[in-house]
């Protein structure tokens, strides 16, 4: 593959890993501290 | 005492009597600086209040937690004592329903783990602090559902010498309960009391939530997981259990423990455990995304250098002078990009280094030469099969450069490191011609086209008898052609073109002079072919031109050669001459004026070393254009 997809492909996957564990992070920290209210 | 409305003390506005105990009367004000509201505690003179009020004050002017009423102010009034604190609003929990499923477990939970932190920090004070007195009357659950201890009256400061100041029956662990009927008995005490007491009396408000039933301080509770039908977890109650064990060596040592316990609690609930199973699967996922992202990237960089070592690689190898591939090959090995791919590739550092060599080696540079060669060896790989070609070509740049002795250790090198017996006799051969040998050189030298199948020994073995023949060019002549036969390389062509015009320009030959300039053309036409050649190829290829009596070819060939090498006598003296031959004897008379003059520039050395036949030949047409 040539140098430019390889960095493009990169790029994407470290995007997406990045806003992928971000998004998920956000959403657990409000759902734990959700059941933190509730008791949890 | 005071009185509803009254403004004591200028600050405080007293609305209305909240409560009465045995030690203290409670009232509502109005802070009118703070514009918030207190409470007033009065304390009754003569009944233990004075000193109950100091250690009260005492202790909570210390503490600073939301969990805690916070004290302000410490007041006299005549023979009255007052203290401000402020005013927690809410509801005690003793005034609130209890029994089984009043409180769902989540509530019981959070306020537990409220308790045990605000426990945790009392007993942690320096002084640490017992409250001594925890019962549901003494918590209020404030209207955010948070809840607050309150009434230190019987506090104590567990590093000091105490004496009991009375109990809550009930709630009162077993320790305080026994320890105030011994002093009330006039008894001595053997124990203090600590943190276990503490943790007895909450853990007995919890107890009295759950099941509505108050405990009984003289004998142990049916423990909570031995009620039936309790609608709590069994680690919960058991957790709970533990704090309320009657032997206080069996409760937790500390609130910080049973809060541990508490949170672990949490590890057992469905919820949590899908918390933390989503919680590894999303950094699993993340880290995988991110992990492959960087090795993407990296592999772009890896193949980007990859790339740009193959251009540079290629450009250098296609270098058609030597100067420029010695300048391309020396930044191709001191890039820092390129270091990697060279430490993986020894061949192509070889091939690179040999190449340099190579390159030295045509700019006469011979001690260069040496140095890329002996540096090739050491990079090439011991199995690589044209070993023998560098050995050879390291010989015969130490023989060249009369470092015949160095030669010969490399000859026995490569005897040692398994050379082939052609490729030891095509370095015996090269050390015969270097020293002058020259029957030993062509002998070895054919020994070596006999036996050898391998081109690349083959041609520079007919260039070692070539360069020994040096001074023969008609003997010279079949081995530099036998050379063309295995590569027709730059180097080959123009040894070989040379020869042909030294054969021309010989009387011996004169018959066949046209049939040699013919070859020494053909040689030097090959050699211009090339993208960007040499001007000494071009003057070269004019002089075979001019030889074969093709002057306008000539002239054509030296207008570039002209403009590459204006100061080099012979392209004005061969312009001048080609303009004689034909007729333009304008253009003659400043060729050769100026070929004079490049000539005149020439050190003495380089004068004593031009070509004679050409300046006499110049002398001649100065003379006739009367120049």
């Amino acid at each position: 593959m040539e140098p430019r997809t390889w960095f493009i492909v990169g790029g994407c996957l470290l995007a997406a890993g990045a806003g992928f564990l971000l998004v998920t992070q956000i959403l657990l920290l409000r759902w734990i501290r959700e059941w933190r209210k509730e008791g949890l | 005492m005071v009185q509803q409305n009254e403004l004591f003390h200028g600050t405080y506005r007293v609305l209305q009597q909240i409560g009465q105990g045995g030690t203290a009367a409670v009232y509502l004000a109005y802070h009118l600086r703070l514009q918030k509201y207190v409470v007033l505690k009065r304390i009754f003179v003569g009944q233990q209040g004075l000193e109950q009020l100091r250690v009260e004050t005492d202790v909570l002017k210390n503490l600073h937690h939301p969990c805690l009423p916070q004290v302000y102010d410490f007041l006299y009034d005549g023979p009255e004592v007052y203290t401000v604190m402020d005013y927690v609003e809410g509801t005690a929990l003793g005034d609130l329903p209890a029994g089984p499923g009043q409180w769902p477990e989540a509530q019981i939970l959070r306020w537990l783990r409220q308790m045990c932190e605000v426990l945790d920090y009392l007993h942690t004070r320096k002084p640490p602090v017992l409250h001594s007195d925890i019962k549901p009357d003494n918590i209020i659950r404030t209207p955010s559902g948070q809840l607050c201890l309150i009434d230190f009256n019987i506090s104590l400061d567990a590093t000091r010498p105490w004496k009991i100041m009375g109990y809550s029956e009930n709630f009162a662990s077993p320790e305080q309960a026994a320890m105030a009927a011994a002093v009330m008995r006039g008894q001595p005490v053997g124990y203090a009391l600590d943190a276990r007491t503490d943790l007895y009396s909450m853990a007995a408000t919890f107890y009295y939530l759950m099941t509505g039933i108050p405990p009984d301080a003289t004998r142990p509770v049916t423990p909570l997981s031995a009620i039936a039908g309790l609608p709590y977890s069994p680690a919960l109650c058991a957790v709970l259990d533990r704090a309320m064990a009657w032997d206080r060596t069996r409760r937790y040592a500390s609130a910080r423990r049973m809060l541990t316990a508490l949170d672990r609690l949490k590890r057992q609930d469905a919820r949590y455990r899908k918390y933390v199973a989503l919680q590894g699967a999303s950094w699993l996922c993340g880290a995988l995304l991110v992990a492959a992202g960087l090795f993407c990237m990296v592999r772009g960089v890896q193949e980007g250098r990859r790339l740009a070592y193959r251009q540079a690689y290629d450009a250098f190898f296609a270098a058609a002078q030597p100067q420029q591939a010695l300048q391309q090959g020396v930044e191709l090995l001191q890039d820092a990009r390129f270091r990697g791919i060279l430490q993986d590739q020894p061949r192509d550092k070889a091939l690179i280094l040999h190449a340099l060599g190579d390159s030295c080696y045509a700019m006469d540079d011979l001690g260069g030469a040496q140095g890329y060669y002996a540096q090739a060896l050491e990079a090439l790989p011991p199995s690589a099969p044209d070993r023998d070609v560098y050995y050879l070509d390291y010989a015969i740049a130490l023989g060249e450069d009369g470092r015949l002795q160095q030669a010969g250790r490399i000859l026995e090198q490569a005897r040692a490191a398994g050379a082939s017996a052609p490729a030891c006799a095509a370095i015996q051969a090269s050390l015969a011609g270097a020293a002058g040998d020259k029957t030993t050189c062509l002998d070895e030298a054919q020994a070596v086209l006999d036996e050898s199948a391998d081109t690349a020994l083959c041609l520079r073995v007919c260039l070692v008898a070539a360069q020994a023949l040096a001074d023969d060019p008609a003997a010279q002549v079949p081995w530099l052609e036998r050379a063309r036969q295995y590569e027709a390389q730059p180097r080959v062509l123009r040894q070989l073109g040379a020869a042909y015009a030294a054969l021309a320009g010989q009387q011996a030959f004169a018959d066949q002079q046209r049939q040699y300039a013919q070859k020494a053309l053909d040689c030097f036409v090959a050699l211009c072919g090339a993208a960007d050649p040499a001007p000494e190829d071009r003057l070269n290829c004019a002089i075979a031109y001019y030889m074969l009596g093709r002057y306008e070819d000539c002239l054509q060939q030296l207008a570039p050669c002209e403009r590459e090498w204006p100061e080099e006598y012979r392209v004005q003296a061969y312009m001048a001459l080609a303009c004689y031959a034909l007729g333009d004897n304008d253009g003659a008379a400043v060729h050769c004026s100026s070929a004079l003059r490049s000539f005149s520039a020439l050190s003495r050395q380089e004068r004593d070393a031009a070509d004679t036949a050409l300046i006499t030949e110049l002398g001649r047409l100065q003379r006739v254009l009367n120049i």
